[in-house]
């Protein structure tokens, strides 16, 4: 065994590198309080989830029944299901690219040393780290009806007709992902920032004295360089909006500018499902088509990103 | 002696052992814990405990607010694991699953024969289980009547309220007011057209489905089914699109509830008694008054549901819940609670008549119980009673929307079919369908 080798097996004191009883009995004393961890808080919960979804258990009703497919058979005639399958759909398919996009475009702005470059981070950043809740009551007012809300003010005051952000079924889901994107955004910015700064000068210096142009720096340095930074966002932008829930609460609730069952998303479908009604057994069966279409978005990401940087 | 010396020792340290938590015992305060949802009520619960913890020393009254939704899951967690508050203070309806379940305390028989010499029969009937126990004290009632703006009114040159829906809405069109634009500037009616879940399908059942004789539910035998799903339950749906599309009395783009009212936007809109606290507070200068909600073709009547009050099974402290409870409706209490929240309380026989001086549009509140012909209702005691009405409040919010709607008898009736389908799906989901 040469050296280098002999370094890789720490405290490997047996023939070739084959650990003893006692080292791989310490090995698992440490990973075994992880994996019993990970098993309690994530996998025991996703199966309890699976059983409860084949239930019609509800918190107001002693008897439970076995209902094994019969609650996943009901989502697709169940319109409340249908619309907020739909609506989550279009929060993943609208916020995910603007979040990424954005991101990256002013990423890539602040990464040229401009003038108060730390002013701007900081902006982006700040929507982030208020709480979703006195923000989405701030929106709440931005959208309020007629002139009252700022944003149908400065419409009325500048000559176009004013926008029913809330009343309108077509534009309710887009305002309210507009939050989702305003509230995430600076997260992104920051990330993709830091992956930039990260990139070694000499590269970009390199392909500048080859004679390309900015764009082209951008293009063929930068993005190839900043993918496993770009994967990650990708997937926490999509976990993010799956599981949108406060945004949405918040802006059907009130007597001005809710839109009630227009604007739900899956989350808020388990919320009333689960804590109003009480119908765990079937808000548990949303539950567990949440975590399949997720992980399936989740998992395609990574084999297509992967894919390339392969 | 030896002996003697031992025996004393002991019984010296046996003394000494029990008199601290003696004395500990003796001096533990009671402590009643109370769950609040409106802010109110709060402010009022946490004056009247005031007053109680001065009469009773030894008690300690600790009341605590959460937005309503923010309690109503925090019951739901806490009340089954026998964490909730001793004092629960939320709709009957909400707390009626939560007796069927056995969670909440029936009430002892002298507080039971306090509350049916203190409180309307018609009240008292809607806190009673199948089982003859009173399961929430019936704390206060918010009954709903038509508020309507004085001014507006003689503006337009109205002398008199509407008496019947017919006429509300010929009196909303006149009131109605646009811009150069066509924008509502002013809405002649606010049909509450949006948000709150049950909120919203509980106005419209008070605005339309009373007056044409419609039925959320109706009893058939023991059991229950959808009473909407006729040509009355059309015609209501019919009024609330025909003032949205066709009068444009009201509008989705408009602000509304009594934030409108107080800002001198809207002429008449159906509310409860705790608006006219707010107005004082919010609006002194807009001249108001309050009627009765008109009558229809079906019928007269409004919603009075109950605020109940209930003790939870698992209280350590049941017989002083239940004493605090009682004074919490004394009639001192019941006077400040109605005076000060705005909130009015179930209690008969109070005295109120120094309060109608500086509040007359109260007095409307308090009579409607009593005029003859005029009907309260309440909810239904069954279990998914929240559930039948938040659905179909989502239906219908997505309903007044649609101008599609507008002269389409075909429309309006696949609406009010698929409604009541889901409504008797739910029920039928609880056993409690009537074939």
């Amino acid at each position: 065994m040469d050296g280098v080798a002999a370094q890789r097996n720490w405290g490997a004191t047996g023939a070739g590198t084959r650990l003893t009883q006692s080292q791989i009995g310490f090995l698992w004393s440490i990973v075994m309080p992880v994996i019993a961890l990970f098993i309690i808080i994530r996998v025991i919960p996703i199966l309890v989830v699976l059983l409860m979804s084949s239930t019609n258990f509800n918190m107001n009703r002693p008897l439970v029944r076995l209902l094994p497919y019969q609650n996943f058979f009901r989502l697709f005639g169940d319109p409340n299901f249908v619309t907020a399958f739909v609506n989550s759909t279009e929060f993943v398919l609208v916020a995910v690219p603007l979040e990424i996009l954005l991101g990256l475009a002013f990423a890539i702005y602040l990464n040229r040393r401009i003038r108060f470059e730390s002013l701007y981070e900081t902006l982006y950043f700040l929507p982030y780290i208020v709480p979703m809740v006195p923000s989405a009551i701030i929106w709440k007012w931005i959208y309020a009806p007629g002139t009252y809300g700022l944003a149908n003010y400065l419409l009325d005051q500048m000559g176009f007709p004013r926008v029913g952000w809330m009343s309108t079924p077509q534009i309710s889901l887009l305002a309210v992902i507009g939050i989702h994107v305003w509230k995430q955004l600076g997260f992104f910015v920051i990330v993709f920032l830091v992956g930039l700064k990260n990139i070694p000068t000499s590269v970009r210096e390199a392909a500048v004295v080859d004679g390309a142009t900015p764009w082209q720096v951008t293009r063929q340095v930068d993005l190839p360089l900043l993918k496993p930074v770009i994967l990650f966002g990708v997937v926490m932008a999509t976990i993010w909006a799956w599981s949108a829930f406060t945004e949405v609460y918040i802006m059907s609730q009130g007597t001005d500018i809710s839109t009630g069952a227009e604007i739900q998303v899956m989350v808020t479908r388990i919320y009333a499902e689960g804590f109003l009604y009480f119908n765990m057994g079937y808000a548990s069966a949303i539950s567990f088509v949440l975590f399949i279409v997720s992980l399936l978005f989740v998992a395609l990401q990574f084999r297509l990103l992967r894919a390339e940087q392969v | 002696m030896r002996w003697m010396i031992i025996r004393i020792a002991v019984l010296v340290l046996a003394m000494g052992l029990l008199l601290p938590t003696a004395t500990w015992v003796g001096a533990a305060p009671v402590e009643i814990n109370i769950w609040s949802a409106f802010p109110e009520l709060h402010d009022q619960v946490q004056w009247i405990a005031a007053k109680y913890m001065e009469k009773n020393p030894n008690i300690k009254i600790k009341a605590t607010l959460f937005p309503q939704r923010a309690l109503e899951e925090k019951v739901a967690v806490a009340l089954p694991a026998g964490q909730a508050a001793d004092l629960i203070e939320l709709d009957k309806m909400a707390l009626y699953p939560y007796y069927a379940a056995g969670h909440l305390q029936p009430l002892p028989k002298n507080v039971v024969d306090w509350v049916k010499k203190n409180f309307p029969d018609y009240s008292v009937a809607s806190v009673t289980s199948d089982k003859g126990e009173i399961f929430t004290f019936p704390w206060l009632n918010s009954l709903k009547a038509m508020f309507y703006n004085k001014d507006h009114f003689k503006e337009a040159g109205l002398t008199k309220t509407p008496e019947t829906i017919d006429e509300m809405m010929e009196m909303a069109k006149k009131l109605t007011k646009r811009d150069e634009k066509g924008n509502l500037t002013r809405a002649g009616f606010d049909l509450r057209l949006s948000g709150g879940g049950f909120g919203t399908s509980q106005k419209y059942w008070t605005q339309v489905m009373i007056p044409y004789g419609a039925k959320v539910l109706e009893k058939v035998g023991a059991k229950w089914r959808a009473g909407y799903d006729n040509e009355v339950g059309r015609k209501a749906l019919q009024y609330y699109i025909d003032s949205v599309h066709k009068y444009k009395v009201d509008s989705l783009d408009f602000k509304s509830d009594a934030e409108a009212f107080g800002l001198g936007i809207t002429s008449m809109f159906q509310r409860e008694a705790w608006v006219v606290g707010y107005m004082a507070k919010n609006a002194p200068k807009i001249n108001y008054g309050v009627f009765l909600m008109p009558k229809g073709p079906g019928g007269w009547g409004t919603v009075g549901n109950t605020m109940g009050l209930s003790v939870a099974k698992a209280s350590k402290y049941k017989k002083e819940a239940f004493d605090f409870a009682m004074f919490m409706m004394n009639d001192e209490m019941s006077r400040a609670t109605f005076g000060d929240s705005g909130w009015q309380p179930f209690r008969k026989g109070v005295d109120y008549s120094q309060l109608y001086k500086t509040r007359p549009q109260l007095k409307t509140f308090i009579e409607a119980a009593q005029t003859k012909g005029h009907t309260v209702y309440d909810y239904e005691n069954i279990t998914p009673i929240f559930e039948i009405h938040s659905r179909m409040a989502d239906r219908l919010m997505a309903a007044f929307k649609r101008a599609d709607l507008l002269d389409n008898p075909t429309g309006i009736a696949k609406v009010i079919k698929e409604t009541a389908e889901e409504t008797n799906r739910i029920l039928e989901d609880h056993g409690l369908l009537a074939k």
